[in-house]
């Protein structure tokens, strides 16, 4: 009965036809992982799959293997500089060999929201499973599947404030679907092994919460985020990433020129402030973001990335608070930083901001 | 960094010897923006001692990074050139009361920026290092690298992306890295300076699987033709690699005397130079088709290929090996056998 109770309160926020079609896993990864690979056995002749260049690990990771061990065909569609899809090369991808299109909704690091409704569409004209990644932008923003063309929709729990461990796989009726945890016949034989009933429950509470606060939340957002980044404008060769394009109203990312995020994120925590940095840097692996690369921000600010996300628990004057410090912070590390002012000609002419 | 010693945290929040030197005596740098690390460095020198007596430091890079070329300058003010010469990168880490795993590279680059600020106040020409680079992503050549592995003993290939970030991107040059540390600690535990115990040795390749029957006698000469026939429908699942499809179907193309004599001649490489360029030539139709064919490797007169995209999985794939196998024998003249693989 909890479970049930649950289902349907995802249902609502997803704007799903059934509460049946809600899938209960373990989170995002386990949701793409299962989605795309029941995607490619539902339809053995396709052996073709799309990707954006901005995916998260667990859709790229998961495209590299398959290209790698399975020959599956990976067409990765790129962006402009402020994130937004290449449509023309993706029309030009899309075909009758493709099986499945996997688009993220939004972007993690960036907050950049793709047309995924429209992309669906498209894909649907080819007969393509349309999955999409979700796992940022539910709970952040309206989605209404039931009016849509998307096959199967990628949630996880901790993002819209539920525990760790807990995420869920939207299955449109009707789609054929090959589970990819074999066993027992729990949740309709879709995903076998004892449910997380204790998370399930709080998944279903915390997606009716962001439902009913939505509204208010992201007029709140969107105002503080207008405050922050009026700030951070005024910041000497630093850049909003992304700014012309519909993002999510909670992120802001920004890049500085010649100084590493590292050592920003290290004095920000000093002061209290918790930011991240749009990079893997500190994940244990060294290269910059492949999301700023897809959006070709130049070398200079390309390990400079910022990420500030942003709640309903935050104030406005810890925005101020973050202002106030900032600059200083931004103005220590480029004295001490070989590049940019008073170094050589050239790296000033290839500052991006 | 919070987890590094108070000396760390310290040289990060409040570095010193920033800035430049006005009429330096060398200087000296090491990294770039795109290596996400750089450092530079320029040193003030009594002429007639060879004390070191001001040093300044720019630095680019996570808070360890500062931290190192702060202490770097502390380190080497006062020694003389010679002294600082000497100065490795496990000083350094020593100075800072250690370093975290992960942040070795920073004492690396260190190291390497006051190694060419030295060799440029001797006006020696720092020969630029032109062996082989192995990573795509890092900037490392093997001399490099295997000068890091000497100088700190590495005996995982996990060590030497913490020292230097090479491998520490795409991973595609994970194996020659492996390779590379089990060749130099093998030279080393013959020069008696590392325990072989510790000593890194690469894991072992999975060798393709390729049943007895295709197995060549030996000597070169062609094997056999008691090939499987498979070449009317029976399909070839994926993942199963098997190798298939003597060419059974009529008309077929033959190996001319002079490709056979011709191919006799030839070096393993240019065997492969050859088919693989016709494999290249053979692509596009493939494509055309939503296919895809790799030349994977060589060994004797058989070409172990990958198909992906369409031909995965599809029930002509092994008529196409076979045409695939056809074409590569007019167009080498060599008697040539195809094999798929995983």
């Amino acid at each position: 009965m909890a479970v049930q109770k649950a289902r349907r309160q995802v249902q609502a926020l997803l704007g799903a036809d059934q509460a049946s079609e809600i899938m209960f896993n373990s989170g995002g990864t386990e949701s793409v992982n299962s989605a795309i690979i029941s995607a490619l056995e539902s339809a053995p002749l396709r052996r073709e799959m799309i990707v954006s260049a901005i995916e998260h690990s667990a859709v790229r990771t998961l495209a590299d293997w398959l290209a790698k061990n399975k020959g599956i065909r990976v067409h990765t569609i790129p962006v402009d500089r402020n994130g937004r899809i290449d449509v023309v090369a993706y029309k030009e991808a899309l075909s009758e060999r493709v099986a499945v299109v996997s688009m993220m909704w939004a972007n993690n690091e960036t907050g950049t929201i793709l047309p995924v409704v429209e992309l669906a569409e498209m894909a649907k004209e080819v007969g393509a499973t349309f999955h999409t990644d979700a796992v940022q932008a539910v709970g952040k923003i309206p989605i209404d599947l039931k009016s849509t063309q998307i096959d199967m929709l990628s949630l996880s729990g901790h993002k819209l404030h539920a525990p760790k461990g807990i995420g869920a796989l939207y299955l449109r009726k009707g789609l054929r679907f090959r589970p990819q945890i074999k066993g027992g016949h729990q949740e309709r034989g879709r995903r076998a092994g004892t449910e997380n009933v204790p998370g399930i429950v709080a998944l279903g509470r915390a997606a009716e919460l962001a439902g009913e606060r939505m509204a208010d939340d992201a007029a709140y957002l969107t105002a503080l985020r207008g405050r922050l980044e009026a700030g951070l404008r005024e910041i000497p060769n630093a850049s909003i990433v992304a700014f012309e394009n519909d993002r999510l109203p909670n992120t802001t990312s920004v890049v500085f020129d010649y100084i590493e995020s590292e050592s920003i994120l290290l004095l920000l925590d000093k002061e209290g402030i918790a930011a991240s940095s749009g990079s893997a840097c500190s994940s244990g692996s060294f290269e910059p973001s492949h999301v700023l690369q897809a959006m070709n921000v130049p070398e200079t600010a390309l390990r400079g990335a910022v990420r500030f996300s942003l709640s309903r628990q935050n104030t406005e004057a810890e925005i101020d608070r973050v202002l106030e410090v900032l600059p200083g912070i931004v103005a220590k590390l480029r004295e001490i930083s070989p590049f940019g002012e008073g170094a050589d000609a050239a790296s000033q002419e290839n500052a991006y901001a | 960094m919070w987890q590094c010693s108070d000396k760390v945290q310290d040289h990060f929040l409040n570095p010193r010897n920033v800035g430049a030197l006005e009429q330096p005596d060398a200087e000296g740098q090491a990294g770039t923006i795109a290596y996400g690390d750089a450092l530079k460095i320029a040193i003030k020198v009594n002429r007639d001692s060879g004390v070191i007596t001001d040093a300044r430091f720019k630095s680019f890079g996570c808070g360890v990074s500062i931290a190192a070329a702060s202490a770097l300058t502390e380190i080497i003010i006062g020694r003389t050139i010679d002294e600082a010469s000497a100065v490795s990168d496990a000083e350094i880490v020593d100075y800072l009361g250690g370093l975290p795993e992960d942040k070795m590279y920073c004492a690396v680059l260190g190291h390497e920026a006051l190694q060419t600020a030295i060799a440029h106040y001797r006006g020696e020409n720092d020969a630029a290092d032109s062996s082989e680079r192995i990573c795509k992503c890092f900037p490392a050549r093997k001399a490099f690298l295997e000068r890091i592995i000497r100088t700190n003993k590495l005996t995982s290939p996990g060590q030497v992306t913490n020292y230097t970030k090479v491998s520490g991107g795409c991973q595609s040059c994970k194996r020659p890295i492996e390779e590379l540390l089990a060749a130099v600690n093998a030279d080393m535990v013959e020069e008696g300076v590392l325990d072989a115990a510790k000593a890194y040795h690469a894991p072992v390749k999975a060798t393709p699987f390729m049943p007895a029957k295709f197995q060549m006698n030996g000597n070169g000469a062609p094997p056999r033709p008691n090939g499987v026939t498979e070449a009317n429908g029976k399909s070839i699942g994926p993942g199963v690699p098997r190798p298939n499809a003597a060419p059974s179907v009529g008309g077929e193309a033959q190996p001319t005397p002079q490709g056979l004599a011709a191919f006799a001649k030839l070096k393993p490489e240019e065997r492969i130079e050859v088919v693989s360029k016709a494999i290249d030539e053979l692509r596009p139709y493939l494509k055309a088709d939503g296919g895809d064919c790799e030349l994977v490797e060589v060994k004797e007169n058989t070409a172990f290929v990958k198909l992906s995209g369409a031909c995965m999985g599809c029930q002509m794939a092994s008529v196409t090996l076979s045409g695939v196998q056809q074409r590569l024998i007019e167009k080498t003249g060599m008697p040539l056998r195809v094999v798929p693989v995983q």
